[in-house]
C-alpha cells in the first residue's frame, strides 16, 4: 500500500510546488527579486548563510522541542512554540526556492514573461530534484539553502536593482 | 507693436509656445500678441536659437556608468529588518524559552491557568470559553505532533546538553550571520 505512494506525491507533489513557487513570486516581488539578485550576485555567501540560518532554526526547534518533552506538566506549549521556528524556516527556504526559479528561469529563457520563466525555472529545478540522490542530496538541498541565504541578504542587506 | 499695457507672456509660456505645448487658446493668444510686439519676437527668435544649437550639439559618452551607484544611493522600496533589532528580538524568544520550561515545571502555569479559569467562572464567561478552548487546541496539536509518524520523536535529552545545543546554535547564528552580512553593512557606511 505504501509503496504505491511515492510516484502519486510526485504526481501531486511536484505540479503543487510549481504552482506553490509561481504564486510566490507573484505575490511577494520584492522579497523574491531581492533574494535572487542576492543568489545571482553572491551565490557562495548565500549558501554559508542558508546552512548557518538552517541550522540554528533547526537547533531551536530541537531545544523548543527536547524542552517540551522534559518539562514536567508537558502542557505542550512549549512544542507548540517549536512550530515558530519550524514555520519561518519553511517560509524563508519556500520564498527562497521560488527565487531561484526565477533566476533559472530568466537564465534559461531569458525572452520569456517573467511568469513564464518562474513555471519554466520551478520545472526543471522540481524534476531535476527528482533525480535519484544527486537530485535529491546535492542539487535541491544546495539550491534550497542558497536561496535561503538570498533570502537572509534580502531582507538584511542592500542589493541593487538592475537598471530598468 | 503690441498695445500698450498688454501683458507679456512669461518666459516658460514662451518655451511652451515653442514646443507647442500650449492649449488652443493661449497659443493663439501668445502668437497674436508676438506678431505686435517686438520684444517678445526677439526673445522667441533668441530661444529657437538656442534650443537648436542644444540640439545640434553631439550626446558626450560618459567616461564611467554612475548608473549602479545613484540605484545604490537611492532609498530602497523595501523595508530592511535592522540586525540589531533582529538580534533583540532572538535575545527575548532565547529568554522566554529558558523561562518557559521553569513556569511549566514550577506549577506557576498551572496556578495560572486555574486562577483564570477561577476568574472566568466569576463572570467573565467569554474568557472563560477562550481558556478552555487554547488549552484543547494545544491539547490537540500536543497530540496531533506524538502522532506515530508525522514528527520523530526525540530521545530524552539532559538538559545541560539542551541549552549547550541551543547556546552554541545562537552563538554560530549570531557570528555566521553578523560576518556574512557585516561587510556589505561595513560596505554602505564607507560610501560617501
Amino acid at each position: 500500500m505504501r509503496e504505491g505512494l511515492g510516484p502519486l506525491l510526485v504526481l501531486i507533489g511536484a505540479p503543487g510546488l510549481i504552482c506553490l513557487l509561481t504564486l510566490v513570486t507573484v505575490l511577494f516581488p520584492r522579497i523574491a527579486g531581492a533574494a535572487q539578485r542576492s543568489a545571482a550576485a553572491m551565490p557562495g555567501r548565500s549558501l554559508l548563510l542558508g546552512v548557518v540560518n538552517l541550522l540554528f532554526f533547526t537547533a531551536l526547534v530541537v531545544v523548543l522541542t527536547a524542552a517540551g518533552e522534559r518539562a514536567s506538566s508537558r502542557s505542550g506549549v512549549l512544542e507548540v512554540l517549536a512550530l515558530a521556528p519550524a514555520l519561518v524556516l519553511a517560509a524563508g527556504m519556500t520564498v527562497g526556492l521560488a527565487a531561484m526559479s526565477a533566476l533559472i528561469g530568466d537564465r534559461m529563457v531569458p525572452q520569456r514573461g517573467p511568469i513564464s520563466q518562474v513555471v519554466i525555472g520551478a520545472a526543471a529545478l522540481v524534476l531535476a530534484g527528482l533525480t535519484p540522490f544527486l537530485g535529491w542530496f546535492l542539487f535541491f538541498p544546495y539550491i534550497a539553502l542558497v536561496g535561503l541565504g538570498g533570502v537572509v541578504i534580502g531582507l538584511f542587506s542592500r542589493v541593487p536593482e538592475p537598471p530598468a | 507693436m503690441s498695445e500698450p499695457g498688454t501683458k507679456h507672456p512669461t518666459e516658460a509660456e514662451l518655451q511652451a509656445y515653442l514646443d507647442g505645448e500650449l492649449q488652443a487658446p493661449s497659443q493663439t493668444t501668445v502668437a497674436e500678441h508676438v506678431l505686435g510686439c517686438l520684444a517678445c519676437t526677439r526673445r522667441l527668435e533668441q530661444l529657437g536659437s538656442l534650443f537648436a544649437l542644444i540640439e545640434s550639439m553631439p550626446d558626450l559618452a560618459l567616461g564611467k556608468d554612475l548608473s549602479p551607484e545613484v540605484l545604490r544611493a537611492l532609498p530602497s522600496g523595501l523595508k530592511r529588518l535592522p540586525l540589531l533589532a533582529m538580534l533583540e528580538a532572538a535575545a527575548a524568544v532565547a529568554l522566554a524559552a529558558l523561562g518557559l520550561p521553569w513556569l511549566d515545571s514550577s506549577g506557576l502555569g498551572g496556578d495560572l491557568a486555574q486562577a483564570l479559569q477561577g476568574w472566568g467562572s466569576t463572570g467573565l464567561g467569554e474568557l472563560n470559553q477562550l481558556v478552555a478552548g487554547l488549552n484543547a487546541l494545544a491539547g490537540g496539536l500536543r497530540q496531533g505532533l506524538a502522532t506515530p509518524g508525522i514528527l520523530p520523536s526525540l530521545p530524552p535529552i539532559p538538559a545541560s546538553q539542551i541549552w549547550l545545543l541551543g547556546g552554541s546554535a545562537a552563538v554560530l547564528w549570531a557570528v555566521g550571520n553578523g560576518l556574512l552580512l557585516g561587510r556589505s553593512v561595513i560596505r554602505r557606511k564607507e560610501r560617501p
